[in-house]
């Protein structure tokens, strides 16, 4: 088996006296798209905020390929460019074009020139369908545009892994299928996801692995169709059950 | 060449028609009138003056008539004559008859009786009205002797008599033509308006207070800048990690913000001088006026950046931004947007502060008019220097109302259509808890 590109050992992580994570243990391999689901407090989000840091671990270790990201003396801001997050409220910069904010860290960050910078946010655009609205603010696209926006300025960045965090929680249904298609093309292309998220047909249909978390710990693991089908455990069951 | 003694005889004869002249001019300087001189009692043309001549006759000078010879442009028309003369220490009662000749400008003075020799002449010519151009002017004086024995009477002159004024600056020929102004008299039987709004006084006032108001603007155009560098810095150590760092920038601002500027004034002009420092008194002005500004302008960044949402920082950190970068590319620039109507009402609230530097000398608008006003003892300066603040403060008032409108629009979206509203009705982006200590200090002030 080949070194896992995110590598999660016996996480825990307490807010003051409220312990969210209670030893977590996670591999996600190259290519690979995992979705963790769960009810909410359970602490799906705060896994993926730990792994790249947004979280600081109360113990256990976060590795990204062979870098240990909570180690003492870690270049977090050095990991971080290899991992491309998309936030459930999207954060673009507002004060900066849909370009701008793709071009941004590029120039900043990886040092790009600004012809390059240019070039690679215009393809990334292209990609996620939005060339028309390159030179529009956030103030001025739709929230599935913004989130568009928002995965292309992460992709700009050529990261190894994709973290999304309930991307289309804050999505007008309509807008969603656009977002998800993006994920989709992006998952067929072969990259690394890890996909905290409520889209159960996205998770069944594009997960090549779904984790089940709740109460700071992973429940049940598998492949769409076990966790889906046939859950193993009651909790699943039980969440299931509620959604669908 | 001539021959030699020839040389010598004239030399000779030179010396002697030298010597001959000045015993003349002695003589005469003896005989005549001493001490003449001419004074006049205002300092600008254009007006009804008063001349006073003043001069001790000579010892065979039994004066009889004196004739005041006015230069072209001098009206003395309508002018009165006083007349003192003095014997030694006694005053003399002589009469006399004043004629005027317009067409000439001679104003003369005849004595019923001849003064005495040796007389002082003190003769006052009021209501002379002068030209308007200023500069030095010379009045020829002539005087009649009266006749003695064989020698008929005699009229000797003093000459070299000068006085000078100056031109009137514009707005006290504008003055003094208002005083001649029905509408201006009317106006000015009011007595509010003749207190608060007298033309005469406010044409006055313009130009007088107009270097003070540059004072003041520029006080607060020097000491702004360095007010939001040094806001800025103090925001970062007021949100540092490191507790000294942050208590140490607490204590800036609240001591600063929790004692009143006219109390930090005098501790710089007065406590500091008294413990032998001193600085030049518009750097003294420039410093306080930017470590008091400092400390709220500290307050308005950080709680401009702290109303950026943590995601901002978030998004940045997840690109691989250092704190710094984020703060620099990500953080400041909406944070300038968003704090930009406050800081321009922290800019205004400046301003008009710099009243306050009256109460140490230093000449500014405040001081102005208050000088104004203790001298003319009218209140219009106080109206000229209200004008003159809201000169500056209305259209940055203006200005903040309309960024407010503008940043509620562009964080709101265009097509939002509550912009317009809220901005008008003061609800802007940063009217959140965070901003209760700036709305705190538009009520304290």
């Amino acid at each position: 088996m080949t070194q896992p590109v995110v590598r999660i050992v016996n996480l825990h992580k307490s807010f003051g006296s409220l312990e969210v994570l209670k030893g977590v243990n996670l591999e996600v391999q190259r290519g690979e798209v995992v979705v963790i689901l769960g009810p909410s407090g359970s602490g799906k989000s705060t896994t993926l905020r730990c792994v790249n840091h947004l979280e600081e671990p109360s113990s256990g270790e976060v590795w990204l390929q062979d870098v240990q990201i909570n180690a003492p003396g870690a270049n977090v801001n050095k990991v971080r460019e290899h991992i491309g997050m998309v936030f459930q409220s999207f954060n673009l910069f507002p004060h900066l074009t849909a370009r701008g904010n793709v071009m941004l860290a590029q120039r900043k960050v990886l040092g790009r020139t600004q012809a390059e910078a240019e070039r690679i946010a215009d393809e990334q655009l292209a990609k996620v369908g939005l060339s028309d609205r390159a030179d529009h603010y956030p103030s001025q696209l739709s929230g599935g545009q913004q989130q568009r926006v928002a995965i292309a300025r992460a992709l700009a960045m050529d990261p190894i892994v994709m973290l999304f965090d309930e991307v289309t929680s804050a999505l007008d249904p309509e807008l969603v299928r656009d977002v998800l298609e993006v994920m989709k093309e992006l998952a067929l292309a072969g990259m690394t996801m890890l996909v905290v998220t409520h889209e159960m047909g996205f998770a069944r249909e594009v997960a090549s692995r779904a984790v089940f978390m709740d109460g700071g710990v992973i429940v049940e693991e598998g492949t769409p169709e076990a966790v889906f089908d046939h859950p193993q455990n009651d909790r699943t069951k039980d969440f299931l059950g509620h959604i669908s | 060449m001539g021959h030699p003694n020839r040389r010598r005889t004239l030399r000779l004869f030179s010396l002697a028609i030298a010597g001959i002249v000045l015993t003349c001019a002695f003589a005469t300087q003896a005989i005549a009138m001493t001490g003449a001189k001419v004074t006049v009692d205002r300092d600008t043309g254009g007006q009804l003056t008063r001349f006073t001549f003043a001069a001790t006759s000579g010892q065979d000078e039994p004066v009889t008539r004196i004739d005041f010879l006015f230069p072209e442009g001098f009206d003395p028309a309508d002018a009165k004559v006083d007349v003192t003369l003095l014997e030694g220490l006694k005053r003399l009662s002589t009469s006399f008859e004043q004629s005027i000749d317009p067409q000439t400008g001679v104003v003369s003075v005849m004595f019923d009786a001849p003064v005495p020799p040796k007389s002082n002449y003190l003769i006052q010519v009021r209501d002379v009205m002068t030209p308007i151009a200023g500069g030095t002017y010379e009045l020829p004086v002539q005087y009649t002797v009266e006749a003695s024995g064989t020698s008929s009477p005699e009229v000797r002159s003093v000459s070299g008599l000068t006085f000078k004024y100056n031109t009137p600056p514009r707005e006290e020929v504008i003055s003094r033509w208002l005083d001649s102004q029905a509408w201006v008299k009317m106006w000015n039987s009011v007595k509010v308006l003749d207190l608060f709004l007298k033309p005469q006084q406010f044409v006055r006032a313009v130009p007088l207070l107009f270097a003070g108001w540059l004072m003041s603007l520029s006080l607060v155009l020097s000491a702004f800048p360095i007010s939001i560098m040094g806001g800025l810095g103090t925001a970062f150590m007021k949100m540092s990690k490191v507790p000294p760092v942050r208590w140490l920038a607490s204590i800036y601002i609240n001591v600063i913000r929790g004692t009143p500027l006219f109390l930090q004034i005098f501790v710089v002009f007065i406590g500091l001088r008294t413990t032998g420092l001193r600085f030049p008194d518009y750097l003294s002005a420039v410093v306080v006026l930017a470590f008091n500004s400092s400390a709220y302008l500290a307050e308005i960044f950080r709680a401009g950046i702290q109303s950026i949402s943590k995601g901002q920082f978030e998004a940045a950190s997840s690109l691989g931004m250092t704190y710094w970068q984020a703060m620099r590319y990500v953080i400041i620039p909406q944070t300038v947007r968003r704090v930009l109507p406050t800081m321009t009402s922290e800019f205004i609230l400046l301003f008009k502060d710099t009243a306050l530097f009256a109460a140490v000398g230093i000449f500014e608008l405040m001081l102005r008019s208050q000088n104004f006003v203790a001298r003319s003892g009218n209140l219009t300066a106080y109206v000229v220097a209200a004008l003159y603040y809201l000169i500056i403060t209305i259209p940055l008032i203006n200005l903040v109302g309309r960024l407010e409108y503008k940043l509620a629009q562009s964080e709101h979206g265009v097509t939002a259509p509550t912009g317009k509203r809220r901005a008008r009705g003061g609800v802007g982006p940063l009217s959140g808890p965070d901003f209760d200590a700036t709305a705190a200090k538009h009520e304290s002030r």
